[in-house]
């Protein structure tokens, strides 16, 4: 593992890596990003893509939230990783008559 | 506080001499004295104060509600700064294997906590500088009040919720909907109603991408639920660092606006639901007391925890 590792040149930890983003229903879209790029940018430039208010979607790597500050290099994320997205859910009690 | 923070200061100061890089970073130490004075003062900005008579909302807005929620940031801005710099200061001690000093890790706890206190503050700064109109203005302090104070009220692991934003608490007030970054808050938060037990909480995005496909229950779910579920234990697995799991909540949100919770209990083998509708809990909430508790909505769970 750790031979493997010395043996990749520096400047291909630092190249771009291609990352596809899933929408829920199942719509994809690729980006070429580099891993030391935070993954903020990607967010906001997928919401612009698909014309959708960042703050209304979520991203998941892994099963797991993607912060503002994650970078893909911090996410351990390969080249064609898939991201996923989801949209804001939101939902109330009936109210109880009283 | 302050005779803590001067140990800080001289540990500093100790492997500043230490590294010069590290010195050169903690040039002014002073600083960080202003950073703590800031952040009280940032804490006292939750009372909110309303426009006196007479007073034009714009001028209120203007002179009394921007300049605190400025501070505030700016104040946020200070602690971010501290916090990576006490990170900075982390690894390198560690790189010269010299052992952190305890107070020093809870100086940068405490600084990671109020941060997120502090990080509402600067979405409140967002929102009152993006107020234009005086109406708009008067709403918004309404809106933003009442939020607040019941954050102050439950008594929440700030620590915990990063993810949580002012705005996702504001649903609660003007429609009174949960929305799903809410909704995993407070399932994460009952997993630590049995401290003795490995119970975790899947998200909702778990139930989202492994039981609905565009809006309706999936017909087939067999693969699919093998595949994400093993993905979404395996990183609670991880986050947890639990081997295994004593009980799971996963809370589900159904399209058309509803959310209930199923608990599955893996020792006893069962699964409970805890649905939230109104007219539910009202019937079992007269039956008996088991009954009652297996149907306590969420809603009402969330105000009691």
């Amino acid at each position: 593992m750790s031979e493997e590792e010395q043996q990749i040149p520096p400047e291909d930890a630092n190249a771009p890596i291609n990352v596809k983003v899933v929408s829920a229903t199942g719509d994809e879209v690729f980006f070429k990003i580099k891993r030391s790029t935070k993954l903020s940018k990607l967010q906001g430039a997928y919401a612009n893509k698909v014309g959708k208010d960042v703050n209304s979607i979520r991203f998941l790597y892994d099963g797991a939230r993607i912060s503002d500050t994650d970078t893909p290099a911090s996410l351990d994320m390969e080249d064609n990783d898939t991201i996923d997205v989801m949209v804001e859910q939101v939902g109330g009690c009936v109210p109880c008559s009283s | 506080m302050v005779g803590s923070v001067n140990v800080v200061f001289n540990t500093i100061q100790g492997l500043a001499e230490y590294n010069p890089a590290i010195q050169e970073l903690f040039e002014c130490p002073v600083q960080i004295n202003i950073k703590l004075d800031l952040d009280y003062q940032a804490k006292q900005q939750w009372d909110f104060v309303s426009p006196k008579n007479g007073e034009s909302l714009s001028s209120f807005f203007n002179v009394s509600f921007l300049p605190r929620v400025r501070d505030a940031s700016e104040c946020l801005w200070l602690i971010e700064t501290a916090v990576d710099l006490g990170s900075v200061l982390h690894s390198a001690a560690d790189k010269h294997e010299v052992s952190t000093p305890k107070v020093f890790v809870t100086l940068q706890q405490t600084l990671v906590l109020k941060r997120s206190l502090l990080l509402i503050l600067k979405n409140l700064f967002i929102l009152g500088t993006s107020v234009i109109q005086p109406d708009v203005a008067k709403d918004s302090l309404r809106r933003i009040s009442e939020p607040l104070r019941t954050l102050m009220a439950f008594d929440i692991d700030f620590d915990r919720i990063k993810e949580v934003k002012l705005k996702d608490f504001l649903y609660l007030d003007q429609k009174r909907c949960i929305n799903d970054e809410v909704m995993n808050y407070f399932c994460s938060k009952w997993t630590r109603m049995w401290p003795t037990k490995q119970v975790i909480a899947l998200t909702t995005f778990f139930s989202a991408k492994a039981l609905f496909e565009h809006g309706k229950p999936r017909e087939q779910v067999c693969d699919r639920l093998w595949e994400v579920t093993l993905t979404y234990g395996e990183t609670a697995k991880r986050c947890t660092g639990f081997s295994r799991f004593d009980k799971a909540f996963v809370p589900i949100h159904e399209p058309g606006s509803h959310w209930f919770s199923a608990l599955i209990d893996y020792e006893e083998k069962k699964i409970e639901i805890y649905g939230s509708w109104g007219p539910t809990y009202e019937q079992n909430s007269g039956v008996r007391p088991g009954a009652q508790n297996k149907s306590g909505t969420n809603v009402s769970r969330m105000s009691c925890t």
